[in-house]
């Protein structure tokens, strides 16, 4: 396949390389990407430990003696590097030389549509696939520029938690920071500017979310806000928002900004003559730029900015690049987690997804408390809500809020991948006391 | 850390990026639109300060980048200098 005059036959720009041919792979940071290291998995790290704390702390009821129980920062933070280091990418150089990828640090730049300069070193290559990523976006708020704010994976650095902290961004990521440091006594604000936590996930996942983090976290959650300012007072800081037209502020220690990420798209694409738009990098169904060689995965694309969703189209895209009979991502069953306490999760379409395209759906809701794992460990916060195809009982989606959320998921991203209705889950045995006994009883009542 | 410049041509000669050299042309760019030196001078010292920002992470990038960029941060200040600036070369 490797015609002789470039370097290589496969080039990627980021960390979603699969081995193939002569392959190299550019990342200008820890080799990994952002999941990896300053992501899922450092974050997943904390939020674990955050979680042992609290039911260690609530745990006087079931005759343990938790009065004295306490935590030390620095050794959290050495956990959590630990795990960073343990993942088979953070710093696997080795490995991907083990299986013949070359491993170029740097930031790459199309110099021209087959070659790209990393540190001023000229590289070429048959085909390049793009998946530098995305960085956080920076919100129009007057005075962002003056004043220190956390970002997701600077926040992960802290020497100790902040005594107050201002999320902006009530979605996934601000929720799962401001239940990490809730839990360690961080008095947690979160500004949202949609009427509801979770906005993209189904009004009872938002709903529930903002309950749990009130009482058991003391969490404000600010809705319908928009911040309009913030500004440096002493040490700490100032954020004045807007909230049902009127205007107020609340002074906070730390302000973390989570309204989401941008495609990280400044690679001179120009160069290589390939269209993108600030939103992310065109692509055909077979995940190819309008560069006829050129293909892009991941957050680049401005699509799910999950981890699991940039691996799976990486997949169609060393397919693609490999084999003349061209394949498609499968965007129809992608699970989404966010790991506050319960665990909320979800797949397929929202209750607002089938509303927007008009089909016609049958819903069941069921509270985690009828279950028999509920009153187990009590644990009684939580439900399980299934969509289904009013005529077939197709499974169209679901959402999960419960205890190892999610994993329970992935029966319902089974479902959806193979058209399952709900009567086959129904008719399908769970064991008793489990928390899947949900679903089979919300699939049961459709 | 300085930047370099990939000249076009398909050679891929490289040369360090020189911020006066981009301050000449886009003064030469808003002068050709009648504006005032002063003006001009101003502007030109705007967008070659916002490119060497953009440049702070790039250790190599293509002229054609550096005009792309300049021509969009200019549109902001002298519109029709930035068109004049980005399409000189199609003129000529």
């Amino acid at each position: 396949m490797a015609k002789k005059n470039f370097d290589y036959d496969v080039l990627v720009i980021g960390s979603v390389a699969r081995q193939g041919k002569r392959v190299a792979l550019v990342e200008m940071n820890a080799l990994g990407g952002d999941s990896a290291n300053f992501g899922d998995v450092p974050a997943g790290a904390m939020l674990n430990i955050a979680r042992i704390y609290s039911e260690a702390k609530n745990a006087g009821k079931f005759g343990i003696r938790s009065n004295t129980v306490g935590y030390n920062y620095p050794t959290i933070k050495a956990w959590k590097e630990k795990v960073v280091a343990k993942t088979s990418s953070g710093g696997g150089k080795r490995y991907y030389q083990s299986v013949g990828v070359t491993v170029i640090p740097g930031l790459a730049h199309f110099i021209s549509p087959h070659e790209v300069s990393v540190n001023r070193r000229h590289i070429s290559a048959e085909y390049i696939v793009v998946a530098s990523g995305a960085q956080w976006a920076m919100p129009k708020i007057s005075g962002i520029d003056k004043v220190e704010f956390l970002t997701p994976a600077s926040a992960l650095e802290l020497i100790r938690p902040p005594k107050s902290l201002f999320v902006i961004g009530g979605g996934t990521v601000g929720l799962e920071f401001a239940r990490l440091f809730s839990a360690f006594g961080t008095k947690v604000y979160i500004g949202e500017i949609a009427p509801r936590l979770l906005p993209r996930e189904d009004e009872e996942a938002g709903k529930l979310a903002g309950k749990v983090l009130s009482e058991q976290y003391g969490v404000t959650s600010l809705l319908e806000t928009r911040v309009v300012r913030v500004s440096k007072e002493a040490v700490a800081k100032r954020v004045t928002f807007l909230r049902g037209r009127e205007e107020h502020s609340v002074k906070v220690e730390a302000i973390l900004l989570a309204t989401g990420k941008m495609p990280r798209v400044d690679i001179g694409l120009e160069n290589a003559g390939v269209k993108y738009s600030p939103r992310g990098i065109e692509v055909d169904e077979h995940l190819k730029t309008s560069g006829k060689h050129i293909f892009a995965a991941g957050d680049v694309l401005g699509g799910f900015g999950l981890t699991h969703v940039a691996l799976m189209e990486s997949r169609v895209v060393a397919h693609n690049i490999l084999h003349k009979n061209k394949v498609s991502p499968n965007y129809q069953s992608i699970p989404r987690i966010t790991y506050i306490t319960p665990e909320i999760a979800s797949v397929g379409m929202s209750e607002d997804d089938l509303i927007k395209r008009d089909l016609d759906y049958k819903k069941s809701v069921v509270p985690l408390g009828i279950i028999g794992r509920s009153i187990i460990t009590d644990t009684h916060e939580g439900f399980v809500k299934v969509l289904a195809d009013k005529k077939s009982g197709r499974i169209l989606g679901a959402t999960v809020a419960a205890p190892s959320a999610g994993e329970i998921i992935h029966e319902m991203t089974l479902a959806i991948q193979h058209n399952l209705t709900a009567n086959d889950i129904a008719n399908t045995m769970h064991a008793f006391p489990s928390w899947s006994e949900a679903l089979r009883v919300a699939c049961a009542k459709i | 850390m300085n930047s370099y410049v990939v000249k076009s041509g398909g050679l891929h000669e490289s040369e360090i990026f020189d911020p006066l050299k981009l301050h000449g042309s886009l003064m030469a760019a808003c002068l050709a639109v009648r504006a005032l030196e002063g003006e001009a001078h101003m502007v030109a010292q705007k967008i070659t300060e916002k490119v060497i920002d953009w440049l702070e992470t790039k250790t190599e990038v293509t002229s054609e980048d550096v005009r792309r960029v300049a021509a969009s941060n200019l549109s902001t200040y002298q519109p029709e200098a930035a068109y004049i600036y980005e399409t000189y070369k199609t003129m000529l």
